[in-house]
């Protein structure tokens, strides 16, 4: 199956707040419908400095166009912000796992910190999801709030300088909202690293089945490189690009 | 059109490989083309027991390259026996193992372990533990041993994948020639270092890595052209190789076949792309015979 591709840059639109921008290009007719959560290697072609594809989450797919929301990082997403209408990308992907479909009856209840909405906007305006977290430092940075209220109704927001929600970390709110509940106990989850090590701490025990999507350096995408490697519980390591992005939380080592 | 090289006795149906390190076992690749269509798999480095490879983070980008520190992390040989080789061989194309020790008797075992493939490239840049972990390759004396042993259990075309962390790559190939190599292998990665300055913290946690790309290019070209003079056995290119024409640089120092390596990283299918290109400009230099092209810079 042929996952890679030349597609034509159809808009490049700076978000409101600095540095994040959506970039959406053009979709070849034989190329696999993404899940939630998967992710492709995009790269201006033919480029050798930078030499490397960036590792996007696709932000959302729909009526032959894909759209990445990234946040520029350094001189690889830079450049890729300057892209035009009618430039050109290589496309590499879908890769990786993604998030699981579950049961319309079964839906997850899901955390975001900041960034992670790239990972699971298509998820949540597909499927909604049970009950939304949805952190970030600042209220400028709680992007693509309005069109995320609409897919779900019970929405809890927080901000560290509480200029939106609650002031403070969304874990806090979140620890709150379980221990009120008793069904649902599946939670998915795309945030920074510091987040993910916070509630393996804070929920170690509560059974909960957490799902996480990491974020790696990667070379290749494909599994080739061993290069974005995370250790797991079982004193391995796996390939972010390969097994995951999407893990079981209590499968990976934090030491 | 003949596109066929030799190395010993093992016949290529074309010159293109793929370096080791960049192509695991081949699966990943596999879904994307046809392994059949490439001269030679040249797999992950093995070693007689499985390796877990390094800490991350293991690869930092530079400009036309890239450093890595995977540190050789594979499933040990006889889960390759197992698992891999049966699987490869379903593929019209020969299977190389790439392997390493860190002592004399682990290159010994490993070669013996690993009879079922079509020939052995040896990795010869890690460290030998009984010699207060220099690497192999930098020491002629310490090569000469470690090719020499091998040498004696293995009657597979033997590669050796030479180090250019060296000060003069000619003395160290004759060294691997006289010791029993039927070809050499260069370049391996040149050893680097980045730095980032906000933290102060090296990009990798193994402190030095390997770098690769485009940026190693002409000085890969450069060393190919030295042992091409040098001595008289096949020589496989590698360093930076991105289409054709790099690879037809590579023939035309010297090597009587290629490698693709970091390109694998950037599109699944560079290894096909590069043979098409090495094919066009044949054509294109109405060039009948591979051969006829290797060793022909004009200087």
């Amino acid at each position: 199956m042929n996952r890679s591709f030349i597609s034509v840059v159809i808009t490049n639109q700076p978000l409101a707040v600095s540095g994040y921008f959506t970039l959406t290009v053009s979709v070849d007719s034989n190329m696999p419908i993404p899940m939630p959560g998967q992710f492709c290697m995009i790269k201006i072609p033919y480029s050798l400095d930078p030499i490397l594809g960036r590792p996007l989450c696709v932000f959302d797919f729909e009526q032959g166009l894909m759209t990445f929301l990234v946040r520029i990082m350094g001189r690889g997403t830079a450049l890729l912000s300057k892209l035009t209408a009618g430039d050109k990308v290589s496309i590499l992907g879908p890769l990786g796992n993604g998030f699981p479909i579950v049961k319309n009856s079964q839906l997850p209840i899901i955390v975001v910190g900041g960034m992670g909405i790239a990972s699971l906007y298509m998820f949540i305006k597909k499927y909604g999801a049970s009950a939304l977290f949805y952190g970030a430092k600042t209220a400028s940075e709680l992007i693509f709030l309005d069109d995320i209220k609409k897919n779900c109704d019970n929405l809890f927001i927080s901000t560290d300088d509480g200029s939106a929600g609650v002031k403070g970390g969304i874990l806090d709110s979140l620890e709150r909202y379980i221990a009120a509940i008793n069904s649902n106990r599946l939670i998915y989850c795309c945030g920074p690293h510091g987040m993910y090590k916070a509630m393996a701490e804070r929920f170690d025990r509560t059974g909960l089945d957490i799902t996480v999507s990491l974020e790696e350096r990667m070379a290749c995408g494909i599994g080739g490189c061993l290069g974005c490697v995370t250790k797991t519980n079982s004193n391995t390591y796996s390939r972010v690009c390969k097994e995951g992005p999407v893990f079981k939380l209590n499968s990976i080592s934090f030491g | 059109m003949n596109l066929k090289i030799k190395i010993k006795n093992l016949t290529l149906k074309n010159p293109v490989m793929t370096a080791s390190g960049t192509f695991g076992y081949g699966e990943e690749n596999a879904e994307f083309f046809d392994l059949s269509l490439l001269g030679a798999v040249v797999v992950k480095g093995l070693s007689i027991k499985p390796s877990m490879g390094n800490p991350p983070p293991r690869i930092w980008e530079t400009p036309c390259g890239m450093l890595n520190s995977i540190g050789l992390q594979n499933i040990g040989i006889e889960a390759f026996n197992r698992d891999k080789l049966p699987w490869l061989r379903q593929f019209d194309t020969r299977i190389i193992a790439n392997f390493y020790g860190n002592e004399i008797s682990e290159f010994v075992e490993a070669a013996r372990a690993l009879e079922g493939v079509d020939a052995l490239e040896m990795n010869v840049s890690c460290p030998n533990k009984q010699a207060g972990w220099i690497a192999f390759g930098t020491d002629p004396l310490m090569l000469s041993k470690v090719v020499g042993a091998v040498r004696k259990v293995t009657e597979l075309p033997l590669i050796v994948k030479l180090s250019p962390n060296v000060t003069d790559i000619t003395v160290l190939a004759k060294s691997a020639v006289d010791a029993g190599a039927d070809a050499l292998s260069l370049i391996n990665t040149l050893t680097a270092m980045a730095i980032d300055i906000e933290t102060r913290r090296p990009r990798l946690s193994n402190i030095i890595g390997g770098l690769s790309g485009p940026a190693i290019k002409p000085i890969a070209i450069r060393m190919v052209y030295q042992v091409h003079k040098a001595v008289n056995v096949p020589l496989i290119g590698m360093g930076g190789i991105m289409n054709g024409n790099d690879a037809v640089e590579f023939l035309l120092a010297g090597a009587g076949g290629v490698a693709v390596g970091t390109a694998n990283f950037i599109d699944p299918v560079a290894s096909v792309k590069v043979l098409d290109g090495i094919i066009d400009y044949m054509r294109r230099k109405n060039i009948s015979d591979i051969n006829d092209i290797i060793g022909g810079v004009m200087v």
